[in-house]
Formats: structure tokens, sequence, C-alpha cells
């Protein structure tokens, strides 16, 4: 490790696997739309990477409002994947995500299907474009041919999954881990067995909030997805988990708010880092966050902030 | 590293008043109690005053922490381009609005703004009617306010409803540039005793309907009304998470599939919405 002088640049540039990323901070799914809702208030072209809203073969209107809430320090969403569609994305989302990736942050499709087959039509689709750098696979969809269960919460499911995409593409694979499972470990292993090139972690905590006065669910779906700040120590924990397991790179998030949140699950084995709910409570936290991650490299004499990747002295 | 510097308030205190076109940081300049629990604020927002329209809101961060941690959304209620001031008028009915209750002049407050469609008065409009219900008078009262000195002879009827006379207020303010302003409260201790659409009758000869309340009213509202063959237009609530588009967590029901109310609204045309009233 060498000292930079103070005011020397920090190498912010980091190693996804074959990719190479700007820096490590990155939007999370589903919170920051396809790009351009946020340009409205900064030029995301400073991030790292983009990951794109879910993407279904056919357009999805989504589930019934009310869709959020929020719980303490957290918020609960059930919008039930809605988006326009592979063709949709193609007329009218893809050029502002070549604008993204001509300007070297890296985009990557979030896809989300209900059968294997959906999975792999959607990558057929998506090797067209030339500006994706990756696929991102939710896993936490609900698998329609084998009785709604999850992808991400069945070991064997999530192997015939991630092995029946990875001869699709040459471009990395990234497995979006669910957090409800026994042990988050055996499924990251299996993800990486079956091909997996990346992980990234958390998606959102099934969770529920109730009206007393009513005596109703609040959300229309009954469940929903707890994110925000609530979530940030089991995803601490869970990436901490993930790191010791497998040996490939690790996009952490859950509850990350500041430049603090970012750095400590750099520190638990994360390479790169995606902001979520932050987006929402306050638009400019990535930037800020990434401003901030550069300060503490330079305050604790990192040259490189890929330095800080799983630097954790543990006792 | 070539990202603008910005300030998060969460790690400094001295935050940058500007910190894009549509977030910025305001002083407050007003704090009033109009009535009990509900209150006006004035913030500095010389850039909101300039370029607010009715209909438009302003999304809040309340506090530095994550407890409330998302924004909450509040109608404009009125813009003073001159003193770069632009006003809002909430209603205290929880943890978000007790703490924006207890800002003072002085204090300062994170917006974005101005966010949403706004109303759109077709010029050809000689009368307009307003319905308002509770707190829904907000959006109404800028409007009426910008449309009387925009349009000089343009009548407006302004219908309030509330609860009752506590929760009726400014109607001073009305009255100096409506026509006519009538209140209506369900316990009759002020104005008509009974609900807004009760008085549909009397605005058979309006050019255009806006209104603004809750569903159970804007419901009424769209039963009266459905075969006049004017606009009736209508700002919305949802609870919200970005207020910029992003989440779709803020979604009504049209005849269109779902649409963002912090987007394609808060104003729409009422007739479009399927409105569903939960109690
Ligand atoms: C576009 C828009 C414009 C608005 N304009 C105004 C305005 O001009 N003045 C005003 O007083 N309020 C307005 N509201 C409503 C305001 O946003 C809520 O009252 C506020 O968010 C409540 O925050 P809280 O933390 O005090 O309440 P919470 O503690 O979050 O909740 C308290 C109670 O209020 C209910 N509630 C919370 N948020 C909403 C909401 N968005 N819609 C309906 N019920 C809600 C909750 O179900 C709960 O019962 C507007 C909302 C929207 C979407
Ligand atoms: C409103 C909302 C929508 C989301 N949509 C998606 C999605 O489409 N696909 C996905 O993989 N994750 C989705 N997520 C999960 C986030 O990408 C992220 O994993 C999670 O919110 C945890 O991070 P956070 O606490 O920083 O928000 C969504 C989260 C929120 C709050
Ligand atoms: S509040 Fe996020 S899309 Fe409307």
């Amino acid at each position: 490790m060498s000292a930079p002088a103070t005011g020397t640049k920090v190498d912010m540039r980091v190693q996804l696997g074959p990719l190479e990323l700007k820096n490590p901070v990155t939007t999370a799914s589903g919170t920051f739309g396809y790009g351009t809702e946020y340009r409205q208030l900064y030029d995301p072209t400073h991030l790292g990477g983009v990951f794109l809203k879910a993407l279904t073969m056919a357009p999805r209107p989504g589930n019934k409002p009310w869709r959020i809430y929020e719980t303490p320090s957290g918020m609960l969403n059930s919008i039930g994947l809605q988006n326009v569609g592979i063709e949709e994305f193609f007329a009218k989302k893809e050029p502002f995500c070549r604008e993204l990736a001509a300007k070297g942050t890296a985009v990557f499709a979030n896809l989300a299907a209900q059968t294997v087959e959906e999975f792999q039509q959607l990558v057929e689709r998506l090797e067209e474009t030339d500006c994706i750098a990756a696929y991102e696979l939710n896993v936490s969809c609900p698998n329609v041919k084998r009785g709604g269960c999850q992808f991400g919460t069945d070991p064997a499911l999530l192997r015939e999954l991630v092995s029946s995409v990875r001869p699709g593409t040459k471009r990395p694979l990234i497995v979006k881990l669910a957090p409800q499972v026994t042990d988050i470990a055996a499924m990251a292993r299996v993800s990486v067995e079956a091909g997996a090139d990346i992980i990234s972690l958390i998606n959102t905590f099934p969770a529920m909030a109730i009206d007393a006065e009513k005596r109703r669910p609040i959300l229309a779906t009954v469940t929903g997805g707890l994110s925000g700040p609530a979530v940030k120590p089991i995803a601490l924990r869970m990436v901490h988990a993930v790191r010791q397991a497998v040996d490939v790179p690790i996009v952490g998030m859950g509850g990350i708010m500041t430049w603090k949140d970012a750095a400590e699950f750099l520190l638990a084995g994360a390479s790169a880092v995606a902001v979520g709910t932050a987006n929402f409570v306050h638009p400019p936290s990535p930037l800020e966050i990434l401003a901030g991650l550069e300060e503490y490299c330079r305050r604790h004499g990192f040259a490189r902030v890929s330095e800080l990747t799983g630097a954790l002295e543990l006792p | 590293m070539n990202a603008p510097r910005t300030t998060n308030p969460i790690e400094q205190e001295s935050a940058a008043p500007v910190l894009s076109n549509r977030h910025f940081i305001g002083k407050v300049v007003e704090a009033e109690e109009v009535a009990p629990e509900i209150w006006i604020h004035g913030y500095r927002l010389p850039e909101v005053a300039r370029h607010a329209q009715p209909g438009q809101f302003v999304h809040l961060r309340l506090n530095d922490g994550t407890a409330p941690l998302l924004r909450r959304p509040f109608s404009i209620l009125d813009v003073y381009p001159g003193e770069g001031v632009a006003r809002i008028l909430f209603k205290v009915v929880g943890t978000g609005t007790r703490i924006l209750a207890g800002k003072r002049p002085g204090e300062t407050v994170d917006v974005l703004a101005p966010l949403g469609t706004s109303f759109r008065v077709p010029e050809n409009v000689r009368r307009l009617v307003l319905v308002a219900g509770g707190i829904g008078m907000v959006p109404l009262y800028f409007l009426s306010r910008e449309l009387s000195a925009a349009r000089p002879g343009i009548e407006i009827d302004y219908w309030f409803g509330a609860r009752s006379g506590q929760e009726v207020y400014l109607l001073e303010d009305l009255r100096q540039w409506c026509r006519r302003v009538e209140a209506v409260t369900e316990d009759g201790s002020a104005g008509h005793k009974g609900r807004v659409p009760d008085h549909a009758s009397e605005w058979r000869d309006a050019d255009m309907i806006a209104a603004c309340g809750p569903i159970a009213m804007l419901r009424a509202v769209q039963d009266v009304t459905a075969d006049w063959p004017v606009p009736v237009h209508a700002a919305l609530e949802s609870f919200m998470g970005c207020g910029l588009g992003a989440c779709l967590g803020c979604v009504l029901d049209t005849v269109d599939g779902f649409e963002r109310v912090c987007t394609e609204g808060p104003v729409f045309d009422l007739r479009r919405l399927r409105l569903e009233v939960s109690t």
C-alpha cells in the first residue's frame, strides 16, 4: 500500500471480472429508471455504472397501488416489475444507454422473467445492442412453471437458470441474490459453479406493513420488498459471507446512504456498490458517495479504491 | 475525480443553496399557523418562485437522518417571484408534517421543485369552477390567484368543502380574486351544511371544472360531471418515493393503465382516472 501525498489523485477504477468501471459507484435496479429520469438533476455519466429497471419480454403493467410505504428507516415497495418491455426498451430507452456507455458508464441490464426460456430470450434480444456491459439476473422472480417458487431461493432452480443462460452470451453474468435464504453463501456458490461471473446482493427482503385501524395490509399486494438503511447491517453480513465463499467480484448494496456506508461494503468484500433507496431521499448521493470515497482513500493512504475491497481486518 | 462537488446534509452543516436546477436548499422566511395544525410556510426559492405553475409540487426532505426517510410532497400554495419566495400550506397528520411544523424562520429546507404537471386552462374558458376538499384547497388557491391576475374578466367560483369551520381558511384571500367563494362543511359550522358535490347544479354554466380533495369527493365530482361537455381536471395524491418518475411507486389507475402521479400528474383529466374509494 503506497500512501499518496495529499491532493494526489486516487485511482477510482475498479475491476468487475472482465469489466473495468471508472469508479465503484453504481445505481441499483429499479431506483434509477433507465438513467434518464435523474438527468434533470445531474449528469449520470459520472457514475461507474447504472443498473437499469428490470426488463421483461412483454411490457408489464405492474401491481395495483398502493405500491410503496415508509417503515422505520426503510421502505416497502411492490412495483411488480412494471416496465416497458423489451421492444419499447429498444425504441425509447436504448439510445440513452448508448450515450452512457459511450461516456464510459457501464450499463447493466436487470433481467426478470418467470421461466428459464424467457431469461434466455431476453439475453438473446439484448445481444443485439453493444451498449449493455453485463446482465444482472433478478432471481427474486417467481418461476411460474415451478409453482411460483423463486429462482433465487431454491439452489437447484438457481443452478438450472444460470447454467441455461450462460451459453447464450459472452458478456458477464451477474446473479443478484435474494436475501431470504438460510445460507446466502451456498446460493453464491451455486451461482458461480453454474457460470456467474459476478454476484450482486442484496435484493429487497419480503416484508409487510399493516394499518391497525383499518385492519388491512397497507400494500395492495399485502407484502412488498424492504430496502433502505434498515437492511444495511444484514446486507453487510451477507456480503461478508459471500466474500468468504466465492472468488468472483461482488456488487454490494442494501441501505447505502453515505460514503461511509459504501466504504463498509467495500471493506466487507464488495468491488463496487449500488445506491438504491438513497436516490429517492437525496438524489445527488451517488456523486457525494464517490467524492467521499476518494477522500476516504486519501485520508487512509490508499492509492487505489480497489485496495479497499476485502481490506477488513478481522479479529 | 471529475464528479461535480455537492454537499450532503447528512454529512455537512453548510449546504449549498443550489444543488441543481431542480434541487435547492431554501431558507424558511415565513411560518404561520393559520388554523389549528394548518401551517403556511414561505421558503426563499427564487428559481421555484419564477417557474412554478399551479398544480405543481415540492418534494421536501424533513430531516438529515433516516427516520422519516422519504421526502414528503406538498402542493405549491403561491409564489412571489419578486421576493423569490414560494409558499406551501400543510396539515400536520404524522411524523413528517410534525417535524416540518417545527421549522422556524431562518432554518432551511431541502427541496426538489417544481415537480409534476400543472393545470392547463384553455384560453376560451370564461367561467371556471374550483372544487376543493380540505387540504386540496392548496393548488386551487394558486390556480385561482394566477388566473385572475393573468386573465382579467375570468369568473372563478371557489367551492371549499371541509369537515368543519375550523378547517376552512384563507377565504378572505380567495374573495379578493374569485367572483364567488362558498364554504361547505359537513357539520354546518361554516357556510352551507353538507358536501361540496351536493352543489353541483350550481356549476352547470362553467366552461371548466378543476378539483382537488379526497378520493371520495373526486369520485362524486366524476359522477355528477360525467356527461358535461366541459373539461374536468383534478390534482391527485399518492405515496411518493422519488418524485421524479424513476421508482414507479406513485401510480394511479387510468383508462390507459397505471400513470405516475409525480410525472404524468398530479394534474389529470379526471375522466381518465379509475378511482377506488378505500376505507
Ligand atoms: C402531489 C401531492 C400534493 C400534496 N399536497 C399537500 C398539501 O398541499 N398540503 C398537505 O398538507 N398535504 C399535501 N399532500 C399530502 C402530504 O404529502 C402528506 O400529508 C404527508 O406526506 C404526510 O407526511 P407525514 O410524515 O406527516 O405522515 P405519515 O406519518 O407518513 O402518515 C400519517 C398519515 O397520513 C397518511 N398519509 C401519508 N402520506 C400521504 C399521502 N401522500 N396521501 C394521503 N395520505 C397520506 C398516512 O396513511 C397516515 O395515515 C400532498 C401529497 C401529494 C402526493
Ligand atoms: C422502488 C424499488 C424498485 C426496485 N426494483 C428492482 C428491480 O426491478 N429489479 C431488481 O433486481 N431490484 C429492484 N429493487 C431492489 C434494489 O435494486 C436494491 O437491491 C434494494 O433496494 C436494496 O438497496 P437499497 O437499500 O439501497 O435500496 C428495487 C428497489 C426499490 C426500492
Ligand atoms: S414517486 Fe417515484 S415515480 Fe413517482
